[in-house]
């Protein structure tokens, strides 16, 4: 089922339907948007929740000014961005101990040792760099796209992504030798 | 995902679980009912205003007017009556001049003296005047 049904579905009346059928196309996707930003799996189970609750309290507000995917990971990502910021309290650049903490004890972690250094240079950006980088490097979205969620230009995010990549190259250097 | 595969797992059955659990939600969180009533109130609201807002204009602009005219009026008459009046009736109008009734009158008479004096004024024949005071 594309936006588009989905939409008429919630149009028609059938919100619960609707609600359902977005829930279906999205929630395993933006789960792993949502991992990838928190680093953890507990953390993304509790806000994932969160997320889907006020998806479902804004919906009747939706106007599709923006298409359906957009809004969604708009919501997410903004849901997320608070989140990050109440728990690390820190948004400034570096890793978090916390950060670094989760990502060494995460049971559900089951790359090599480079991923897991991979995953720690990518915490260590900055929160801006490091959602551009996510979702261009993991989640394989266009510029356009994500220029549509952060509300940045597509030349802005071409520049933080390349200095993402320098950042994320200089500190994979320093920890694998 | 993507082919750059992400190195994070999830526990078996995970998203199954996710899914029905999310589906809930409308259930728990009923949405408020749409109200009809405040959405229409919400697109007429600028144009009662406007509405509201003429007729207080115009009801200040009649009191206003209203006012003046009585202020600058005489007699009851008010200034544009007059004006009015002024434009129908010339004042060189002998009968005006010396026909109309005096507010001390209670009635109105026309006697010998008021003819003659119309007739002299009125630039009548002297042999019209001398007949008429004759009579």
């Amino acid at each position: 089922m594309d936006d588009r049904e989905i939409l008429d579905l919630w149009r028609s009346g059938r919100r619960e339907e609707a609600f359902s059928a977005i829930v279906r196309q999205y929630s395993e996707r933006l789960y792993w948007h949502v991992r990838s930003l928190t680093g953890s799996h507990e953390d993304t189970d509790d806000l994932l929740q969160d997320i889907f609750i006020k998806i479902w309290g804004a919906l009747p507000k939706f106007r599709g000014d923006s298409n359906l995917f957009t809004w969604i990971w708009r919501i997410a990502t903004n849901e997320t961005l608070n989140h990050l910021d109440r728990r690390d309290r820190h948004p400034q650049e570096g890793i978090s101990p916390l950060m670094e903490e989760k990502i060494d004890g995460d049971p559900w972690f089951n790359g090599t040792a480079a991923q897991r250094e991979l995953s720690k240079a990518i915490a260590s950006l900055p929160v801006k760099q490091r959602m551009v980088f996510q979702m261009r490097y993991y989640e394989e979205m266009t510029y356009e796209e994500i220029s549509q969620v952060l509300g940045t230009s597509v030349g802005g995010l071409k520049a933080s992504y390349h200095i993402a990549y320098e950042k994320i190259k200089d500190f994979l250097e320093k920890a694998l030798g | 995902m993507s082919k750059n595969t992400s190195p994070y797992s999830v526990p078996e059955g995970y998203f199954e679980g996710l899914k029905s659990r999310l589906e809930r939600i409308p259930a728990e969180h009923p949405l408020p009912r749409e109200r009809r009533f405040p959405i229409l109130w919400t697109r007429i609201r600028p144009y009662v205003a406007m509405a509201a807002c003429l007729a207080l204009l115009l009801a200040a602009g009649a009191f206003f007017l209203d006012r003046k005219a009585g202020l600058d009026g005489t007699d009851g008459i008010s200034i544009y009556e007059q004006m009015m009046y002024s434009d129908m009736i010339p004042d060189t109008d002998p009968f005006l001049v010396f026909g109309a009734p005096s507010d001390e009158e209670d009635s109105f008479e026309i006697s010998d003296e008021d003819i003659m004096d119309y007739l002299i004024s009125s630039g009548a024949s002297a042999e019209l005047v001398a007949y008429a005071g004759d009579l």
